[in-house]
């Protein structure tokens, strides 16, 4: 890598950089997967309310894509920048399955579309919203399990050899299972949290609020029980790990530390989720669940760069990369993200006090 | 020096995977960029005018722009880096590396360019005029400098200006062609939304009567008048790029020549149709889907052939006097002729399985230096180049590539290493198909070397 570019800026500043706004990608993403899925599910259900809370669900789901992709650019953007060799080998281990990404985001993001319009239209039958939504799901399951390989293939140098003409041994490790599970019943748990926000966002815009409040509690429901079988699961993930991982993770190195308190948040999330289960009209138990369940992501980020520089630590140190600070750039960057963020703060207040449209 | 390893796209090759989803993205992305500018200046029209049908338009146009753009634009977007990554990840290390603020600048204006794409079309009757035009010019204006940005590291690749001399990245960013570039990418930019205008008002001919058609697609003609400065643009921009890449665009490698009239008189042909068809509302009452679809085709077309110049008059370079197409560094390039390009590419190993000695050696040269643009068979291949040429043609081609065809790099790599190549090459004639004992003459003890360090490297670090 001494005959490219030196990094731009410290490795550190890029890492945090990467993320936070991985922990943002991760937000969004979530909701994409478990919605569509929520969704078809609801729509087998007899009877309106179903339907209704489908259609909220599948409203979201394309401004939600949306960011997905946004910020998971701005996610592979940083891994690039510090992990070239170990991101691109990845990519092209996988192949035509890596470029095969593109056509299934497209095609689930279209879907998407489809499927928000064919739950709004009441003279459609329910089936082919259920086939769009099934479509979706399978799609976007399918763009987690590459992502997921391609993460372990950038991090596991010493399987290049066989992977070079057998890429799809990824799968074959012990952990593919209990890493996919653990992406999808976490975004059962976030997505059940999405839902209690829709709910009070919508309430507050004039929407029915008794359907809102079963909406709200349908979401509670849901994050709770993920969030207890993602206890499970996690355990079982863990004990998959090797145990240079697990010294890793309980080093007591700033990373290892949060993703300690991450663990933490996670299991004081479940108990807060029931006290709100409890009590379902009051927004301090969702305001404090929401904050658990980011820090508990805040951890899992955090966990999930302990392994990836453990797995790659052997002959790659990040804080001692070499690099040569582009001060005006950055600084332009920096002002540039502060107006943005600020634009964006004004937009999102514009739309903020709209009423809710007429439909 | 090529640290990573290598994929093809059988037959049709990596160059051609990475061309399909670029001109789509470009297409796309240039039409989105267009559109904010014509959605804000035409609301800005409509509101002055009480033109109730313009609003209703730039309404459908919105929603369009986030069907289009959003899904498609962003995602094949997406697919370029991807593409990239993979066929050639030399180079998008190099310029990830080296704009990586400026690739975060773009991602800044990209974020605020889909909020404010979103919110302009939800807020469509329920926010003041004046708040709703605020919010079309932050996509416009959002839009626009993403395009801004992209168009500097694009330009660089070609025209990298002072940045060898001096390494300071803005003057990499702001070289000699970003302004031509971007000027041009702008009259691009507002044609595509002058023809999508056409496009969307004539297939909702339910929506809009012939003469709200006519004075819609009339506006729209408008956005692509600028197209008449093109050829002022392109004399600009062929003045301030190398002398060896206009001479390939102006008739020094002929496909190029034949892309670059072909865009150009593409693009005087829409500019007339603009003018006599769409411009006057006399004639633009006529036009229907089919006519606009055409025009949109012949527009794509004219974009496709421009990218494929530009991409092309950079060989045989894919960073002008930096980076070869093949992703070997131009300062490398006497390091690796003195220690052989097979010891610095750790996963290019030789084939043993399914060929011998200098054969694997040389088949695993080509690899290296010759694959990512040739396939053996299929576009732009290897057998049907060479197929009538004998050992002596093709070695002297090897020791005069960069000569003999100015969009070639030079071969690279020791004697032995450029002797195997050769000999795997007549292996691909019809010579050597015919010959399945091995050309008359070749030097075997020379390959051992690179054969052992090739295979011994792979499981080694090449950080």
């Amino acid at each position: 890598m001494e005959s490219f570019p030196p990094i731009p800026a410290h490795p550190l500043l890029i890492s945090h950089l990467l993320g936070l706004v991985f922990l943002i990608h991760v937000v969004f993403m979530n909701y994409v997967v478990a919605a569509p899925l929520l969704a078809m599910i609801y729509l087998r259900a007899k009877g309106e309310a179903g339907r209704l809370f489908a259609r909220w669900l599948t409203a979201a789901v394309p401004v939600a894509f949306t960011f997905t992709i946004n910020f998971g650019v701005a996610s592979l953007l940083f891994v690039q920048v510090l992990y070239p060799e170990r991101f691109y080998t990845a990519n092209i281990l996988l192949g035509a399955a890596w470029l095969g990404i593109v056509g299934m985001l497209m095609v689930a993001f279209y879907f998407a579309y489809i499927m928000q319009k064919w739950i709004a239209n009441p003279q459609r039958s329910i089936a082919w919203s259920r086939l769009a939504g099934a479509i979706i799901t399978v799609l976007v399951v399918g763009i987690a399990a590459l992502m997921m390989s391609n993460y372990f293939i950038a991090t596991e140098k010493s399987q290049w050899p066989q992977l070079v003409s057998q890429p799809w041994l990824v799968v074959k490790n012990l952990t593919f299972v209990p890493r996919l599970l653990h992406i999808l019943i976490g975004s059962l748990a976030v997505t059940g949290l999405w839902m209690v926000w829709i709910s009070w966002w919508r309430q507050r815009r004039g929407g029915p609020v008794a359907e809102l409040q079963a909406f709200r509690r349908q979401g509670l429901q849901i994050a709770t029980g993920a969030t207890g079988l993602q206890i499970v699961v996690g355990v079982w993930f863990l004990l998959w790990l090797p145990s240079a991982a697990w010294d890793a993770l309980f080093s007591g190195t700033f990373p290892s530390m949060v993703w300690i308190g991450g663990v933490a948040c996670g299991l004081l999330l479940l108990g807060v989720l029931l006290a709100a289960l409890a009590n379902p009209d009051k927004i301090i138990w969702q305001r404090i669940a929401t904050g658990f369940l980011f820090a508990t992501l805040i951890g899992m980020v955090a966990g999930r760069d302990v392994i990836r520089r453990l797995a790659i630590g052997d002959d790659f140190h990040l804080a001692s990369l070499p690099y040569r600070f582009q001060a005006e750039p950055f600084l332009t960057f920096a002002l540039l993200l502060v107006v943005g963020l600020v634009t964006l703060l004004v937009l999102l207040r514009l739309i903020w006090r709209l009423p809710e449209k007429k439909e | 020096m090529l640290p990573y390893p290598q994929w093809n796209m059988p037959l049709a090759g990596g160059a051609m995977v990475i061309a399909a989803i670029s001109i789509f993205h470009v297409v796309i992305a240039h039409f989105a960029v267009g559109a904010g500018l014509f959605n804000v200046l035409s609301e800005h029209r409509a509101r002055r005018l009480g033109d109730a049908q313009l609003l209703r338009f730039i309404r459908d146009n919105s929603i369009f722009l986030i069907y289009l753009s959003f899904v498609a634009g962003a995602i094949s977007g997406v697919g370029i880096w991807f593409s990239i990554g993979v066929v050639a990840p030399e180079a998008t290390t190099f310029v990830i590396r080296l704009f990586v603020w400026f690739w975060a600048i773009e991602w800044v204006f990209f974020l605020l360019e889909l909020a404010s794409g979103y919110i302009y079309y939800f807020t469509w009757d329920r926010l003041s005029p004046r708040a709703h035009l605020a919010v079309g010019w932050v996509y416009a204006v959002s839009a626009f400098m993403s395009l801004v940005i992209i168009n500097g590291i694009l330009s660089f690749m070609l025209t990298p200006g002072l940045w060898p001399t001096t390494l300071n990245v803005w003057q990499a960013w702001l070289n000699p062609s970003f302004w031509p570039s971007l000027f041009m990418r702008t009259v691009s930019c507002l044609a595509l939304a002058g023809i999508f205008t056409a496009i969307i008002a004539t297939a909702r001919r339910k929506v809009y009567d012939a003469t709200a058609r006519a004075s819609i697609v009339s506006w729209g003609g408008r956005f692509l008048l600028p197209l008449a400065l093109m050829p002022l643009l392109a004399v600009w921009y062929f003045r301030v790029i190398p002398v060896a890449s206009r001479s390939l665009a102006l008739g020094g490698a002929i496909a190029m020549t034949m892309f670059f009239l072909f865009g150009v008189i593409l693009s005087f042909l829409v500019s007339v149709y603009a003018y006599f068809g769409m411009f006057r509302r006399s004639t633009a009452r006529e036009i229907n889907l089919e006519t606009a679809l055409l025009i949109a085709a012949i527009a794509f077309l004219a974009t496709a052939s421009m990218e494929f110049v530009r991409e092309g008059i950079r060989k045989p370079y894919v960073i002008m006097n930096t980076m070869y197409s093949h992703g070997i560094l131009v300062k490398d390039a006497e390091k690796l002729n003195r220690e052989g390009v097979l010891a610095h590419a750790p996963w290019i190993v030789p084939d043993t399985v399914h060929y011998a000695g200098p054969v694997a050696i040389g088949e695993a040269v080509y690899r290296t230096q010759c694959l990512r643009c040739h396939e053996i068979e299929g576009y732009n291949a290897m057998v049907p180049l060479i197929r009538e040429w004998n050992m002596p043609l093709i070695e002297s081609a090897l020791n005069d590539l960069h000569l003999l065809k100015a969009f070639m790099p030079p071969f690279i790599g020791t004697p032995e290493e450029k002797n195997a190549l050769a000999i795997y090459l007549w292996t691909l004639t019809a010579e050597g198909q015919a010959w399945p004992e091995g050309p008359p003459v070749f030097d075997r003890d020379s390959t051992s070397t690179a054969d052992s360090t090739a295979a011994a490297a792979l499981t080694g670090g090449t950080e």
